[in-house]
């Protein structure tokens, strides 16, 4: 019986397989209907035949005319329970089990026989091509193919591991995607179809994929706003003042950088000072010349004149000193700013955050190149509570620093920040969490997955170990990478070599490039396959994205 | 063992009267069977048959077998009770004193033929069954015991029916059996005509007593009944009813009423004698539906439709034995 209601199962399976309602294969229809006979057998094997229904069926399958029914009812009364007890055991001598009970295929057995051979039926006839044209067998194929880029776009979002991290949107977004998946490996829907739910989907998860980006953005805006009291309440405490803009400006630069900068300042500096030695003397000497009564009125009047002009210089001056001075002080305190947070990056928990970071980063980079994910569901919350651990270590350094709340506040968002993240690098692909941690000079990975200090924003080692000095970028570019269809991703720039900083800034070359690049798009010197992707390169840095 | 010894003595004790009987009678081997069943059943049996047909031979040659005291009551329309039962008269001693003295009347006998009850009058129907279900009678204010072993054989003509007085569904109740006995066959009649126009007359010779009629009887109440097959007799007698838990269709469409629980006690005694002559020391389904016939059907009846479609009790019972033995299943189904 259970191998009946199992190969019923598999048939309606089967019947709603063919209709699309739900998918399975061979497998799945072969567990359930071992499953159900297995479930069968143990059930006959557990359920004990009662003795009343077991002496009657033989009474009546062995011809015992209700002898031993009776002789195992009557046990102990009557007269003849004996002389009954002796005949029934006579007979049942000359019983043989197997003729009582012979292995013959009953209802049940030729029930569940036939509905294998009609689930193994349907579902052939639903999943076999004969009974198509071979235009119907070309398009079939095309929307498999179809179904195996989707298969590689939707593997990261459907996998079971990411689901408690989905919000309901995000489930219902994967459910649609598996089941578009299904449809199109299995090819019960038409090309036309395919590709307009395609659209449908893509659409959904670019409005998903925004949406965790605001909620990134949020998030990091919150973290860099905690950043910066953290700047400022280190500056405070140390009596240093700063524009907090200049501060920000200054930060982003690097120490070689720096020093040229403050070289400069202070050649500059000397020069106007000398300057302005020159110019002194040259009014003392004025000065003295005005005291000759030998003047003619004329000379006197120029003199005069000339008095007043170096005066003016000299007031000019003195203000670009001061400026000048400023420049200078600011371009010190950053100095001071950087080596007080230094402490804190040098701190050996904060290098193991940046190292976790720098995994989920390459984790999230390989989903996006289809690779498949190297760290589990159970790594993932390793190294959340890694974290946090590391958390109670920092909150101590910031209890010596003496501002413990600017620096948790700093942790949470950096927590927050990443957790938004991940979750965009799950669905959408698009690692803003990680990349825009970078801002905030957070490490990420660079093109040989090396790690860029905290402070600076540079890769801090190249392939040939030397350090680097080229900023690292993140574009998000939306085009076709590949021939797997349009898609968002991330492209992440890092210096293709070391060498000194360009004095040339890029919006002074790019319209030349992009000419230059027009026109080998017009030579056909481009793939075809790219040219789009070339094209959008360069769209997407004149709008300044 | 005692049990097996009373079983055997039983069954070869049947054969032998069966035997005698058959010395005098051609034919008729089932007829015969069933009244012995009812003897050995404590049952009074009703003959239905054409005249001539050996009814009154076969009561004579059973109470010869038997040793038992034989009477005959041909009723008539102007019989009365008395004339069955007996009656007080007036007698007068030696001495001259008068007093009222019991005249016993023919139902004072352990084999009573009651032929053609059908023609007497309600009245001395109702005594006689009467008598036939107390077993005993009471004259004058006394209660007079009849002897035991008691049966009656009563006959109905099926022909004939003006003048007659049917007997009702509750009288008809009170009968254990009630048999048609056939026409004999060729052969059966040749045999008849050669026995009874040529040579001696065989006699059947006594080869039993009022007390071992007794006796079979004891040994019958102890044959047991297993509750599946109790059951599957119950539901016999309940699928006659036209309506009701265990109804059947047949009965439904053809029955207006029917067997009474009287008729579920005449089954199962019924079936523990075929049982016993079967061999065997239970009582099978087969040995109720063997009696199934004979108990039930003159407890079954018919309604006019029953009456319009040719339907007859038997065919009713066949069909219910049909619908029940359709729900009885081998509980284990491999």
């Amino acid at each position: 019986m259970g191998l009946c209601v199992g190969a019923a199962a598999s048939t309606v399976w089967a019947v709603l397989d063919w209709t699309g309602v739900a998918y399975t294969d061979w497998t799945k229809m072969g567990l359930v209907t071992a499953g159900a006979g297995l479930l069968g057998l143990v059930l006959g094997f557990l359920l004990k035949v009662p003795t009343k229904a077991l002496s009657d069926s033989i009474d009546r399958r062995g011809g015992l005319e209700n002898r031993l029914t009776t002789s195992l009812e009557i046990e102990g009364e009557g007269h003849f329970e004996s002389a009954l007890k002796d005949d029934a055991v006579d007979k049942l001598q000359h019983l043989k089990p197997k003729q009582l009970y012979p292995f013959k295929l009953g209802r049940w057995q030729a029930s569940a026989v036939m509905l294998c051979l009609l689930a193994s039926t349907i579902f052939l006839l639903g999943n076999s091509p004969i009974l198509k044209s071979p235009e119907a067998r070309k398009e079939e194929a095309e929307v498999k193919k179809l179904g195996q880029s989707v298969e590689r776009i939707a593997r990261p979002v459907t996998e079971p591991q990411n689901a408690s991290e989905m919000t309901p949107e995000e489930k219902r977004l994967a459910d649609e995607l598996r089941k578009l998946q299904q449809d199109l490996e299995k090819a019960r829907i038409n090309k036309e179809e395919a590709l307009q739910k395609t659209n449908e989907l893509s659409k959904k998860a670019e409005e998903l994929t925004k949406e965790r980006a605001k909620m990134t953005e949020d998030s990091l805006s919150k973290a860099e706003s905690a950043f910066e009291k953290l700047q400022k309440a280190e500056m405070e405490k140390n009596g240093i003042k700063m524009d907090p803009e200049a501060m920000r400006e200054l930060s982003k630069m690097s120490a070689s950088d720096r020093q040229n900068m403050q070289k400069q300042l202070e050649q500059r500096k000397q020069e106007l000072q000398e300057k302005k030695a020159e110019l002194k003397s040259k009014l003392d000497q004025i000065k003295k010349d005005l005291k000759n009564p030998n003047l003619t009125p004329e000379q006197k009047k120029a003199l005069e004149a000339m008095q007043k002009q170096i005066e003016e210089m000299l007031k000019k001056l003195e203000k670009e000193l001061a400026e000048l001075q400023k420049e200078i002080e600011n371009l010190m305190n950053s100095e001071k700013i950087q080596e007080l947070l230094k402490k804190i990056m040098d701190h050996p928990a904060m290098k193991e955050i940046q190292e976790m970071m720098a995994k989920l980063a390459k984790e999230a980079q390989g989903q996006q190149e289809g690779k498949a994910p190297t760290l589990t569901k159970e790594d993932i919350e390793a190294m959340k509570e890694k974290i946090k651990e590391l958390k109670k270590q920092l909150e101590e350094l910031a209890d010596q620093l003496q501002d413990p709340e600017a620096m948790d506040e700093f942790m949470k968002q950096m927590m927050e920040a990443m957790k938004n993240g991940g979750g965009m690098c799950k669905n959408g692909g698009l690692c803003f969490g990680l990349g825009s941690l970078l801002g905030l000079g957070m490490p990420m990975p660079g093109p040989d997955n090396d790690v860029m200090l905290f402070d600076t924003g540079k890769v801090n080692h190249n392939k040939d170990g030397k350090a680097g000095q080229g900023n690292t970028n993140l574009t998000q570019i939306k085009g076709e990478r590949r021939d797997t269809g349009e898609e968002a991703y991330i492209e992440i720039k890092g210096p293709t070599t070391v060498g000194t900083r360009t004095s040339v800034k890029y919006t002074k070359v790019l319209p030349s490039y992009k000419k230059k690049a027009e026109e080998a798009i017009d030579k056909k010197s481009i793939p075809k396959q790219h040219e789009k992707r070339v094209k959008e390169y360069f769209d997407s840095l004149t709008s300044g994205k | 063992m005692a049990s097996d010894i009373n079983a055997e003595w039983f069954k070869s004790t049947f054969s032998a009267v069966r035997t005698e009987v058959q010395r005098a009678i051609v034919g008729q081997d089932d007829i015969v069977d069933n009244v012995l069943v009812g003897l050995a059943a404590n049952g009074h049996v009703l003959l239905e048959g054409m005249p001539g047909l050996g009814k009154t031979l076969l009561v004579r040659s059973l109470s010869k077998a038997l040793s038992l005291d034989f009477s005959r009551i041909q009723f008539t329309p102007d019989m009365m009770p008395a004339d069955v039962t007996g009656t007080n008269i007036l007698s007068q001693s030696d001495g001259g004193a008068r007093a009222f003295e019991f005249r016993r009347g023919p139902i004072f006998a352990n084999i009573v033929l009651a032929d053609e009850i059908n023609r007497a009058t309600p009245k001395t129907q109702s005594a006689m069954l009467e008598a036939m279900q107390e077993r005993s009678v009471t004259v004058g204010g006394k209660k007079h015991e009849l002897h035991e072993p008691f049966l009656v054989m009563a006959t109905q003509n099926p022909v004939e029916q003006e003048g007659t007085y049917p007997l009702p569904e509750a009288q008809l109740d009170r009968f254990f059996f009630k048999l048609i006995v056939p026409y004999p066959t060729k052969a059966e009649l040749a045999e008849v005509v050669n026995r009874t126009t040529g040579g001696d007359l065989a006699e059947p010779l006594a080869v039993a007593s009022a007390d071992d009629v007794l006796k079979m009887r004891s040994i019958v109440r102890e044959v047991p009944i297993a509750q599946n097959v109790l059951d599957y007799g119950l539901s016999l007698i309940v699928g006659t009813h036209p309506e009701g838990e265990g109804s059947t269709r047949i009965a439904e469409r053809y029955c207006r009423f029917g067997s009474s629980p009287r008729g579920a006690q005449s089954l199962i005694t019924a079936g523990k004698v075929y049982a016993l002559l079967a061999g065997r020391y239970n009582v099978a389904k087969e040995d109720l539906k063997k009696a199934a016939k004979p108990v039930l059907r003159h407890r079954i009846l018919l309604n006019f439709e029953a009456e319009a479609d040719g339907m007859t009790a038997d065919k009713v019972i066949d069909e219910v034995i049909t619908a029940v033995e359709a729900g009885d299943r081998d509980p284990i189904r491999v």
